[in-house]
């Protein structure tokens, strides 16, 4: 049983999924800080994966090569969101504007604890398919030993 | 016990741990791809190939091995609309693949240690 493929497979799942759980909390962190109000300061971040595999059939061999070269498994890309900034009315601050308003990045909370818990349940779900593949190498070790 | 009939167990053995293997490997693509956008989810079939080869193998000449084909077919709805991934149903899936691999790596010792009690002549 080629056990290596297998786990690699699920650790690009899991690298993805803790990718999203650190743009997540990247995002939380830098929820209040300030921001000008031409843009400049933190964007909130997104990460978008994208798997390699088209929608066609395949056949054994071909998706066993597609393995090989690493394309089973998502790749990620980490993009701004483009929500737009948040105004919060605060006359006093030294960095308001001159209507008094300041402006913070467009960080949603709980879109955040969302994402974070999505991720964290495909996570798991990742570790139980390594688990599994370790289990069948494992029994794969017995071939021959005491029936 | 006839040399045919013992090539095409151990063949048919391993021709279905190596399916085994495969289908592990296409439903965790499934998983690890659960949160891609596009992906469309794959499941491999190979059962019916590999019966119909025991029965070819086992009805006529015992020279023929059962081959295996392996399909990987997308997830896609008779209406066209390709399926999203269920990540529940695909670690029941991985979980009945486990059983399934098991079983057959008990298979295979229950056919050797007939080969090795036929080698020691009946004892232990």
């Amino acid at each position: 049983m080629n056990y290596s493929q297998s786990f690699a497979i699920s650790a690009t799942g899991m690298d993805v999924e803790r990718l999203r759980v650190e743009v997540a909390a990247l995002n939380l962190a830098n929820a209040n800080t300030v921001a000008s109000a031409d843009g400049k300061g933190f964007q909130p971040l997104r990460v978008i994966a994208q798997s390699a595999l088209g929608g066609q059939s395949l056949d054994g061999g071909s998706f066993a090569s597609l393995v090989g070269q690493g394309l089973a498994g998502p790749s990620s890309v980490v993009e701004p969101s483009g929500r737009p900034m948040r105004s919060v009315l605060d006359p006093g601050h030294p960095h308001a504007d001159a209507q008094g308003y300041v402006t913070y990045p467009g960080v949603d909370p709980a879109t955040e604890m969302m994402t974070m818990l999505v991720a964290s349940r495909a996570y798991e779900a990742n570790v139980v398919a390594m688990n599994i593949a370790r289990g069948m190498a494992v029994k794969a070790l017995d071939i021959g030993g005491a029936a | 016990m006839t040399p045919g009939i013992e090539a095409v167990t151990t063949a048919s053995l391993s021709l279905a741990l190596d399916a085994a293997t495969l289908r592990h490997q296409v439903i965790a693509t499934n998983v690890a791809n659960a949160g891609s956008t596009g992906f469309v989810p794959r499941h491999a079939t190979f059962e019916a190939q590999v019966s119909e080869g025991l029965r070819s193998a086992g009805g006529g000449s015992h020279t023929a091995t059962p081959s295996l084909q392996v399909r990987i077919e997308p997830d896609v709805m008779p209406d066209g609309v390709t399926a999203t991934v269920h990540v529940d149903s695909e670690v029941a899936a991985l979980a009945e693949n486990q059983l399934h691999y098991q079983a057959l790596v008990r298979g295979l010792n229950r056919h050797l240690s007939i080969l090795a009690s036929a080698v020691s002549e009946g004892k232990r």
